[in-house]
């Protein structure tokens, strides 16, 4: 069986059947209509797989329960240590056993024994990493207590399986979905209608310029040899191609929830408008970044100053120790998190670098801006921070898309400065949509402020957005990919 | 059920004025964007001199010595070459097979062909797993009368723009593949308008597209039975080859291993094209597409193709075998070899 996409017809009229039924069913019996339409909706592609779901789902509902119920603190924690054992242990089989065993017969094959490939053939369960972190996160709020455990088992389990969210994210955490997943549902018109502006918005993300795109990146990746200053191109469209890839999705998984009557939380908040690293990572990703500020990088950063005695430690303070630890090690499993492969490790660790090196200077930048002149042109200052962090982002984004480290090296290494004789001309068509693409994004992130769209009429917007559903027809690419993030 | 009713009750008139003045609005940008982008297509194809088929022919000399003509899509471009046929037998080809290439147009150039350049004595006609579903390029058709072609080739439908959305991405590709070829100057089409260059053409060296690796899953697709999209003018073209008395060879060219494997149903594929050889006399049906015969495990014989991938092309290395194996098959079924070259 196919996957059921979000760019594929098999979701949208699966998604029309849900909403047009949707509004009619009881309140009391929606609960019950979301989980089996999420339950087919991951069945659709492997029915086997759905037990991968549902197990550790009624495992962690157990352990959360019996947590609250505990008597004992060290019942409460052996439960608690328990539950992340046996979600995460699904995680680590399903997704690295396959790299770390072939590392260890590559290490093998290093010490003189015959080189041999992993027979494993492990197939990964589509959206694992996503559900995993959803219910992670969920037994640490109540071991924490931060939140109630859930008694409504079926409520609980739409929580980890809902499924606009089911495949990649966003990951929205339970303090927020619960409630609205148990408060009754109204029919909302203009809540229906933005989501649908929202999907109709991830749709043209995906097929026109993400889709589009792809064709360009991938032939420079798979040959970057004498391709010179075309590869600086394709690395900055692939940071385009991988925030409308996955932003689109996010939308109309956002979309889908708020014709659905929920609030998903924001994903994405214009990343590439970021004047740094640290701001690029409260705006790209957001359910994952925040999910690993709260539960990695600030118990890591703590646990770090706490172990240290004193205020310094080889003449540094405490608390760049914590923040030093916290963000590597946070950086390099969030890497890993996104791919089982050295590339995203290197991916991972270039940002704790980035990050470490930026909290590091912080002094030093402050006085070159001085020094330059540039603290009194805010606006100068800005353009160069955006454009300075876009092209280290651009960087790693290298390593993220190639196919191994030997092919992301092999990739920079060919980058010049002057073109090939040969001219694209799929570079420039896909520069002007790209060009098209900032402009719409630009407008709708300064919405709020564009006077004359505020004054616009209705029937005038409405005529503008059904011209760009048709716009969206003209351009999109026929033969869609998948999205990039449902390999992780 | 009750919060249901009294919002929609509130909410209804608003809705549903707005849906539908939301559809009709729809209705009509479709219309008015598919008009234009077809007027703006129809007026590139007619001033642009690559899709011109009387400045084609007029190049051609010696016209009575072209007695076999090549029909198929980029496969058969890609894996049949003239030059193989002319060294060995002697004897000249027009090649039209190229990308984008299906029966409806190979069906229209015949007509123009017979008038142009007169009947051919053999034509081999490279036929393919997706043979019933594909559709001509919009590009190719605009070289006919477009009168007659429009007819045929735009679809209706609710939203014009989707039911027309292959000829819109053709267009759009036409365009910028032109713009490319127009700075580059060389491309391949100038290949397709030229028939020297089509004659001398052997082929694409292998580039390492093939996927080797079999993957643990991967889609495998059906064969797509007559009539499909354009099966009718493949039949009238047999029919008018019949009448015309000349020899037609459909050949199955070798797909790579991974992709013969994603197309499953060849028995239906294989039937469907002996059943010709069975009603016409003068069609013979040659299948090179089995391990038998070619060596379908070996990537090197193909530029692309793999599991999941629905066709291969075949590289310069695997032309070459093919084309041997061809004119070995040529010799067998035309003992009136000899009679071709003094014609």
């Amino acid at each position: 069986m196919k996957i059921m996409l979000f760019n594929s017809i098999d979701f949208w009229v699966f998604f029309a059947v849900i909403f047009a039924l949707y509004f009619f069913v009881p309140q009391r019996f929606k609960w019950i209509f979301l989980l089996l339409a999420s339950y087919f909706f991951y069945g659709y592609w492997k029915k086997e797989y759905l037990l991968l779901l549902i197990l550790p789902t009624l495992v962690t509902y157990a352990v959360a329960r019996g947590m609250a119920a505990a008597r004992t603190p060290g019942r409460r924690k052996l439960l608690f240590w328990s539950g992340l054992t046996v979600s995460l242990g699904l995680l680590f089989v399903f997704k690295y056993l396959e790299l770390f065993w072939q590392t260890f017969l590559d290490l093998r094959g290093y010490l003189g024994h015959e080189q041999t490939r992993s027979v494993l053939h492990i197939i990964m369960p589509l959206g694992i990493s996503f559900f995993t972190f959803r219910m992670v996160s969920y037994l640490i709020d109540v071991y924490y207590e931060r939140i109630p455990a859930e008694k409504h088992l079926g409520i609980y389990a739409l929580y980890v399986s809902f499924f606009p969210q089911l495949l990649a994210g966003p990951i929205d955490r339970a303090a927020r979905l619960i409630p609205q997943l148990k408060s009754p549902v109204h029919f909302e018109w203009e809540r229906i209608t933005s989501g649908f502006r929202l999907i109709v918005w991830g749709l043209f993300k995906k097929l026109v310029i993400a889709d589009r795109l792809h064709f360009f990146i991938n032939f420079l990746f798979r040959r970057p040899e004498g391709q010179q200053a075309y590869l600086i191109f394709a690395a900055y469209f692939y940071a385009f191609q991988i925030y409308c890839d996955f932003s689109g999705y996010s939308d109309m998984a956002v979309g889908v929830s708020r014709m659905l009557g929920f609030d998903s939380m924001k994903n994405f908040d214009f990343p590439y408008f970021s004047k740094s690293i640290t701001e690029f990572w409260n705006r790209w990703h957001i359910s994952l970044s925040s999910w690993l500020r709260d539960y990695l990088f600030l118990p890591l950063a703590y646990a770090t100053m706490r172990r240290i005695k004193g205020e310094k430690l080889l003449a540094i303070k405490a608390e760049t120790w914590g923040y030093f630890v916290g963000i590597f090690l946070t950086m390099l499993l969030g890497g890993l998190w996104h791919g089982a492969g050295w590339t995203f490790i290197i991916w991972g660790v270039l940002y704790g670098i980035y990050q470490m090196t930026s909290y590091a200077s912080k002094r030093l930048r402050r006085k070159m801006l001085k020094k330059t002149g540039l603290l009194r042109l805010p606006r100068l200052h800005a353009a160069l921070s955006i454009f300075f962090t876009f092209n280290l982002v651009s960087f790693a984004w290298i390593f993220f898309r190639a196919a191994s480290f030997n092919q992301a090296l092999t990739y920079i290494g060919q980058i010049r400065l002057h073109f090939p004789a040969d001219f694209s001309a799929h570079l420039v068509y896909d520069s002007f949509l790209l060009l098209f693409f900032l402009i719409i994004e630009y407008f709708n992130k300064n919405r709020e402020r564009i006077v004359f769209w505020q004054r616009f009429p209705r029937p005038l917007k409405m005529a503008g957005f059904a011209f760009f559903c048709c716009l969206l027809i003209v351009l999109a690419m026929d033969n869609a990919n998948e999205f990039i993030y449902l390999q992780f | 059920m009750n919060s249901f009713i009294c919002n929609f009750k509130k909410q209804y008139k608003k809705a549903v004025f707005e849906l539908l003045g939301f559809v009709m609005l729809l209705f009509l940008f479709d219309r008015l964007l598919f008009a234009l982008i077809r007027k703006w297509e129809s007026s590139y194809y007619k001033q642009n001199t690559t899709y011109s088929l009387s400045d084609k022919f007029a190049m051609i000399s010696k016209k009575n010595d072209y007695k076999i003509l090549i029909f198929g899509t980029s496969r058969t471009y890609d894996g049949i070459h003239p030059l193989y046929i002319k060294n060995q037998l002697g004897l000249k080809s027009f090649k039209e097979a190229y990308v984008g290439k299906g029966p409806m147009y190979n069906y229209f150039f015949y007509q123009e062909y017979k008038k142009q350049v007169g009947i051919p004595r053999v034509v081999i006609y490279g036929v393919d797993y997706f043979m019933y579903n594909i559709t001509t390029s919009r590009s190719w058709m605009q070289r006919f009368n477009t009168d007659v072609i429009d007819d045929l080739y735009y679809k209706r439908g609710p939203s014009m723009l989707l039911a027309n959305k292959n000829i819109i991405d053709n267009f759009a590709n036409t365009l910028v593949n032109n713009l490319q070829s127009n700075i580059n100057r060389v491309e391949h089409s100038q290949i397709e308008q030229n028939y020297v260059l089509m004659e001398n053409y052997l082929g694409l060296a292998n580039t390492g597209d093939v996927i080797t690796q079999e993957p643990p899953q991967y889609d495998t697709v059906y064969f797509f039975q007559y009539p499909g999209q354009e099966g009718v003018y493949f039949y009238r073209l047999l029919e008018e080859l019949h009448r015309d008395k000349v020899t037609v060879l459909l050949i199955s060219l070798p797909d790579y291993i991974g992709t013969y494997r994603t197309n499953k149903f060849h028995r239906k594929y294989l039937r469907s094209f002996r059943y010709y050889q069975r009603k016409y006399a003068n069609v013979h049906f040659l299948n090179y597409n089995q391990v038998e015969k070619f060596d379908l495990n070996n990537p090197a014989y193909f530029i692309n193709g793999g599991y999941g991938r629905t066709n291969s092309h075949l590289s310069r290395v695997g032309a070459e075998i093919l084309n041997r194996l061809l004119i070995e098959d040529l010799r067998k079924l035309l003992p009136e070899n000899e009679d071709l070259k003094s014609k």
